[in-house]
Order: C-alpha cells, then sequence, then structure tokens
C-alpha cells in the first residue's frame, strides 16, 4: 500500500497505484463474528429437526413416534439460545421487536425474523404437545389419540417454518454486497441447507442414541439419512468453491482455508463417511452404535466450522478491494 | 484532498444530471479523461437506476474505490430462494423415501 502522504498527487487519478484507492476496501466488512454464526448453527439445527419430527410424525417408520419425541426436544433445545444471540447481537431486546414492526419479501432479514417468530410458536405448541403425550403415556384412550392428531396437524406448519428458519440465512448472505457471498446465490442458500440438514439429523441421530434406548431400525433411518446429506452438502461445497473462481480465494487460503479444508471437509464431511460405510459392515451392535455416534458428533463439528469458515471468509472477501471490482466491472 | 468552494452543488437531480454530462462534454473537449458516475451507465447500474449524488471523475472509477457496474445486492434474493427451495423439496424426498424404509 502506498501512503498518501508520500505521493505526488499527479492531475490524473490513473497515474497512480494500479487498482483502487490505496488498497483500501471498497465496502464495509460485516461485522458478525460469534453470536451469529452460533445462530446460524443453532437455527439451522433447531429448523431441520423440526422437518424431521414432522417426516417422524407422518410417515409410519416403526420408531417414528420415538425419533419424532427426539427430534422435537432436540428442535426446541436448540431454538432457545437463538432469540438471545440475535438480541445480543442488536444490543437491547426492544431492537428485535423493530424487526417486526414490518414485513417486506424483499428482505431476507424481515422474512426471517417473522419466520423465526412464527416457528417458535408452532414450535412450542408441538413442543407442549409432545410433553403431554410424554407423560399421559401412548395409550390408547381418547385423549392420547386427539394429542397426537394435533401434533400431526400441526407438523406440515412446523416443517416448512423450519425450512425457512435453517435456510433463509443463506439467501441473506447472498444479498449483500459481499462478493464471496453474493457471487453464487443460487448455490450459498442450498449450501445452508444442506449443511444444517446434515447437523439437525446429527444431533436427532445422536440423542437418539443417547437418551431413547436407540433401536436397529430407527439407528439405521437416521444414519443412512444422514449419511447421504453429507454426501449431497459435500457436493454442494465443491460445486460453489468451483463457481467462485478467484472469489473463492478467502474461504481456500489462510486460516479460513485450513478450517476449511481440515474440520469442514476432513473432520466434518470424510470422516463421518468413512465411519458411517465401517459402521454399516460391524456386526457388534454396541460398536456400531459407537462408530455412528462418532460420525454424528464429527458432523455436528463440520457444520459449524462451515458456518465459520463462510462468516470469517466473507469478512476477507469484503476487505478485498479486487474482489469487489470484479464482481463489478460489468 | 478537500473540494474547492463550490465545487459541490446541490439541486434537482435532472438538472444535476444534465449540467454534469456538460461539463463531462466540456472536460473531455480540453482532453481530460473525465466521466460522470452515478448514471443509469456507471455507478446507477444493476437496478439502481442512478445515484441521488453524481460525481465527475478524472479517471476511472476504480482510482477512487468506486464499484463502476455495482448491482442491487436484493436482486440476488431470488435464484438464492428458488434454488433454496428446490434443495428444501430435494431433502424432504430423501427424508420421506429414507423413513418410508423403515415401515
Amino acid at each position: 500500500m502506498i501512503n498518501p502522504g508520500s505521493e505526488d498527487y499527479s492531475l490524473f487519478a490513473s497515474a497512480r497505484d494500479p487498482v483502487g484507492y490505496y488498497g483500501l476496501p471498497v465496502i464495509h466488512r460485516p461485522h458478525w463474528k460469534w453470536l451469529i454464526i452460533c445462530y446460524f448453527f443453532l437455527g439451522g439445527v433447531s429448523g431441520t429437526s423440526a422437518v424431521l419430527a414432522a417426516v417422524a410424525r407422518l410417515t409410519k417408520h416403526q420408531d417414528g413416534p420415538r425419533i419424532a419425541r427426539v427430534a422435537t426436544y432436540v428442535s426446541m433445545g436448540s431454538l432457545l439460545p437463538c432469540p438471545v444471540l440475535l438480541i445480543l447481537d442488536l444490543g437491547r431486546p426492544a431492537r428485535f421487536l423493530n424487526m417486526l414492526r414490518t414485513f417486506r419479501l424483499s428482505s431476507p432479514m424481515s422474512v426471517g425474523s417473522w419466520g423465526l417468530v412464527l416457528f417458535s410458536a408452532v414450535l412450542s405448541t408441538t413442543t407442549l404437545l409432545q410433553l403431554l403425550i410424554d407423560f399421559r403415556g401412548r395409550g390408547g384412550d381418547a385423549e392420547a389419540t386427539l394429542l397426537d392428531l394435533s401434533a400431526k396437524r400441526l407438523a406440515p406448519a412446523c416443517a416448512g417454518l423450519g425450512f425457512l428458519v435453517s435456510g433463509y440465512t443463506g439467501v441473506l448472505l447472498a444479498a449483500t454486497a459481499v462478493p464471496i457471498w453474493s457471487k453464487r446465490p443460487w448455490l450459498l442458500g442450498p449450501l445452508f441447507l444442506a449443511s444444517a440438514t446434515s447437523s439437525g439429523t446429527a444431533a436427532i441421530a445422536l440423542a437418539f442414541s443417547l437418551v431413547d434406548p436407540p433401536t436397529e431400525a430407527g439407528e439405521r433411518t437416521l444414519n443412512q439419512f444422514e449419511a447421504v446429506v453429507v454426501m449431497a452438502e459435500t457436493v454442494i461445497l465443491t460445486g460453489w468453491i468451483y463457481a467462485l473462481g478467484a472469489t473463492a480465494k478467502p474461504a481456500t487460503s489462510g486460516h479460513v482455508g485450513a478450517v476449511l479444508r481440515h474440520l469442514v471437509v476432513g473432520l466434518g464431511m470424510a470422516a463421518p463417511q468413512l465411519l458411517a460405510i465401517k459402521a454399516h459392515k460391524v456386526r457388534n451392535w454396541q460398536t456400531r452404535l459407537n462408530l455412528n455416534r462418532a460420525a454424528s458428533v464429527f458432523t455436528l463439528f463440520g457444520g459449524f466450522a462451515l458456518r465459520y469458515a463462510v462468516v470469517q471468509a466473507g469478512r476477507d472477501s469484503a476487505d478485498d478491494p479486487q474482489a469487489t471490482f470484479d464482481m463489478t466491472s460489468g | 484532498m478537500a473540494c474547492p468552494t463550490a465545487s459541490i452543488r446541490f439541486g434537482a437531480v435532472d438538472a444535476l444530471l444534465e449540467s454534469g454530462r456538460e461539463r463531462v462534454a466540456l472536460l473531455k473537449e480540453q482532453g481530460v479523461p473525465a466521466t460522470l458516475y452515478g448514471d443509469e451507465n456507471l455507478g446507477g447500474t444493476g437496478g439502481i437506476d442512478g445515484l441521488g449524488a453524481l460525481f465527475i471523475l478524472n479517471g476511472p472509477p476504480e482510482r477512487f474505490n468506486l464499484p463502476p457496474v455495482p448491482r442491487l445486492p436484493r436482486l440476488n434474493i431470488r435464484p438464492g430462494a428458488i434454488a433454496t427451495l428446490a434443495t428444501a423439496a430435494g431433502l424432504s424426498v430423501a427424508a420421506i423415501i429414507a423413513f418410508r424404509g423403515g415401515e
């Protein structure tokens, strides 16, 4: 960078350094850090867990009711810190209410705020029904049937809003001026949703194997689905990095690059797949359970690391004037 | 660098746009590589429909750290939302198939 004071100002600005204005960033960097990274992760887990709870409730899987129960509690548990994180980021609670004074389809943050509030309402109701079902037992009496039916009626709304809460964050990042986020919007949204789904499934699989005495059918369904989603996530991430071209540099080099390679891809994608393949071959039930638990833990780590890498890469990308000019040279 | 007195003008955007274009034409005649930044061709592009503040630049906008052809970020919402919805549909189908396997 050239020191402005030491340069002789010529009449034509073009006589100075080759690109930009002394290498200064063109756009302001996003201020988001750990609070928002944690929110992206937990919101993603909560939303997709609600989706899986709904699927488990509505299909006739033999472990359906048990998976739905675990998934509902996982979803509610990971939703609880979300408003706290957002309010801490905003500074004071009244500012969150300000987000709800308007509704704009052209603002992902507005849609997301409303989505989060509606999702909280529907999920809290579902959790309450689930608690009542659990305390009353799943007997065949009329009241238990009514509770079960109510939870089933709420399931589609819960799933739809769950997808909204876990998917809007990627669209929100894509609708900024940050080059690495906005260059390929049709891949960042799907990447966030796929990553949220793998994290959510891993969280449920882990909780199911630890809390509920796991049974073969439920354990197999959750782990197989987790493996499929991790695979889809790997494909989307590779496609995103490839499609970004030179803009991907903040995500592939330096400290963030190391996080992406080792923690996201290595630990969070490759390791769970290898463990899943190994678990598939193992006959011993306890060994298999442990292998799948390890796979779920790694998937959760990878999901969190991906949010960190994408947010941090956005900060670095915003600081790079060349990246912005590449996006805005027409 | 400070702006010389009266170098900043205020007024209706249309009038400013017109006087800016005249000024740029005059400067070009004098051999200065002047451009007007903030109209629909430069700086006010990509759904922005021109800026409320216009600049006469004596070089390419990059030299002043201004993006030459910016685009409204919210134009990304539609492709992003459609792709995310499609992914959600795909994941739902995959989940339903996975759970059907355990019936």
